[in-house]
């Protein structure tokens, strides 16, 4: 190892060393937590309807938080569409591009392209499942993004390329994901309007425990499922492509 | 130190391996990987925190509205964290292809010099 | 301290040691898939079923398709 790679390692131990008797001084685990989140959670059900404690802070309570992390991931999808881009020198073409034996996609198992194919439709069910009812029960809108997401994966991983890029295009999933992030801001901006403050909560609160409950915290929800379906979808994609289908023009 | 601290104590052992592959490592890869074990630190630091014993998740669709429950506001902050740190990481290893593409290689010592 | 939140925490410390230690990137991603998956069990103890469920699939799906994809490109000589 190098001198330069000791040094770093000494460094890192003397961080430790620092680091770790900071953390002692914490209160002992699960002796007590923060104040103010314990506070937080009665309100949610108190005030807001929402049997989802979770989702009450990320959409109602804190949602202008969650408004800077749903447009910081916007601009992450945005970043990756840039740098992944086709470059000059570069062409794009339908797979399989490169003539490498292990850039062309192994044809799949029988096996994987049956169970994944399968389970492509319920998993996005489940995701919208899941975002739809994050004021309810366990979820939200990231997660059920995440989910949807993830079933997008496994088209691709069935060995469906071609398909997920017909299921998904990039042009449909540039519009979902503008319609989440800025839906976000359209309803903060409404609930301006009707005089209750930057993203408020001014739709109805229902009873708790229904889905239609909870006021302004179900839309939020679905429209970060959304974005976050929209954006981790289009980097998958962007991957894919830059893999599979981009490659250096012949001269 | 005791066995009430051990949550914290694991917080910090993530966050050092991961700096530890960091500063000894010699891949482009390899070191957004450390990277990303490292925000997983800071999750399990954060929902420890926010634990309480005999307390139940923060969810009262199921229970009664005024028994016990875990701190939701760390659970909200790590939920935000563990989505865009993916997005993070998907534009490091984007700049990573693009790097390998332009030096042909992917070690971080040969990457001094500013070119244009 | 549950004897499940003891095992838990094990797993994480030895997963992430896993990670920083693995030098083959390929073997890597799946170790971190691990390492995704035994944060979903920590998780899970703590008492955070939503935080739990995200980073089952952003971790255990997304990033790792993502590492192993780059790195079809670079193994590939990169063009």
């Amino acid at each position: 190892m190098s001198a330069r790679g000791f040094i770093g390692l000494a460094a890192v131990v003397l961080l430790g060393a620092w680091l770790v008797e900071g953390l002692l001084g914490l209160p002992g685990f699960g002796e007590d937590a923060p104040a103010y989140g314990l506070a937080l959670a009665d309100l949610a059900l108190a005030e807001r309807n929402a049997t989802n404690a979770v989702s009450a802070v990320l959409f109602d309570l804190r949602a202008l938080d969650t408004l800077g992390e749903a447009l910081a991931l916007f601009a992450g999808a945005a970043a990756v569409q840039t740098v992944l881009r086709e470059l000059a020198g570069e062409e794009e073409s339908e797979p399989p591009a490169s003539t490498a034996v292990d850039r062309r996609p192994a044809p799949t198992g029988d096996a994987v392209r049956a169970v994944a194919l399968w389970l492509v439709a319920p998993t996005v069910l489940y995701g919208a499942y899941i975002a739809a009812r994050g004021h309810v029960s366990v979820g939200g809108g990231f997660q059920g993004g995440a989910i949807v997401a993830a079933a997008v994966a496994l088209v691709f991983l069935a060995g469906r390329q071609a398909t997920m890029h017909h299921l998904a295009p990039e042009s449909a999933l540039d519009i979902t994901e503008s319609i989440g992030a800025g839906g976000f801001l359209v309803v903060g901006l409404v609930a301006l309007a009707t005089g209750a403050g930057f993203l408020g909560n001014v739709l109805p609160l229902g009873e708790a425990g229904r889905l239609l409950s909870a006021g302004t915290i179900g839309v939020l929800s679905v429209l970060i499922g959304l974005e976050a379906a929209s954006a981790l979808a289009t980097l998958i994609q962007k991957f894919v492509e830059q893999t599979v289908e981009i490659r250096q023009e012949e001269p | 130190m005791s066995a009430e601290h051990l949550p914290y104590l694991l917080a910090a052992w993530v966050l050092l391996t991961g700096l530890a592959g960091i500063v000894t490592s010699r891949d482009l890869v390899h070191t957004i990987m450390c990277l990303a074990v490292l925000q997983t630190s800071v999750h399990v630091l954060l929902l420890a925190i926010g634990y309480r014993h005999d307390a139940t998740a923060p969810i009262y669709d199921d229970v009664p509205a005024d028994v016990a429950v875990v701190d939701p506001v760390v659970q909200a902050l790590t939920v935000t964290d563990i989505v865009v740190g993916a997005a993070a990481t998907a534009l490091l290893l984007a700049f990573a292809v693009q790097v390998n593409k332009r030096t042909g290689s992917l070690d971080p010592a040969g990457l001094v010099a500013l070119r244009g | 301290m549950t004897a499940v939140q003891v095992i838990a925490l094990l797993l994480v410390a030895v997963t992430a040691a896993g990670v920083a230690a693995t030098r083959d990137t390929t073997r890597q991603a799946i170790v971190f898939g691990a390492h995704g998956m035994a944060l979903t069990l920590l998780f899970l103890t703590f008492h955070a079923p939503g935080v739990a469920m995200a980073e089952a699939a952003v971790s255990g799906v997304v990033l790792p398709l993502l590492v192993l994809l780059a790195l079809a490109k670079v193994r590939s000589g990169g063009r």
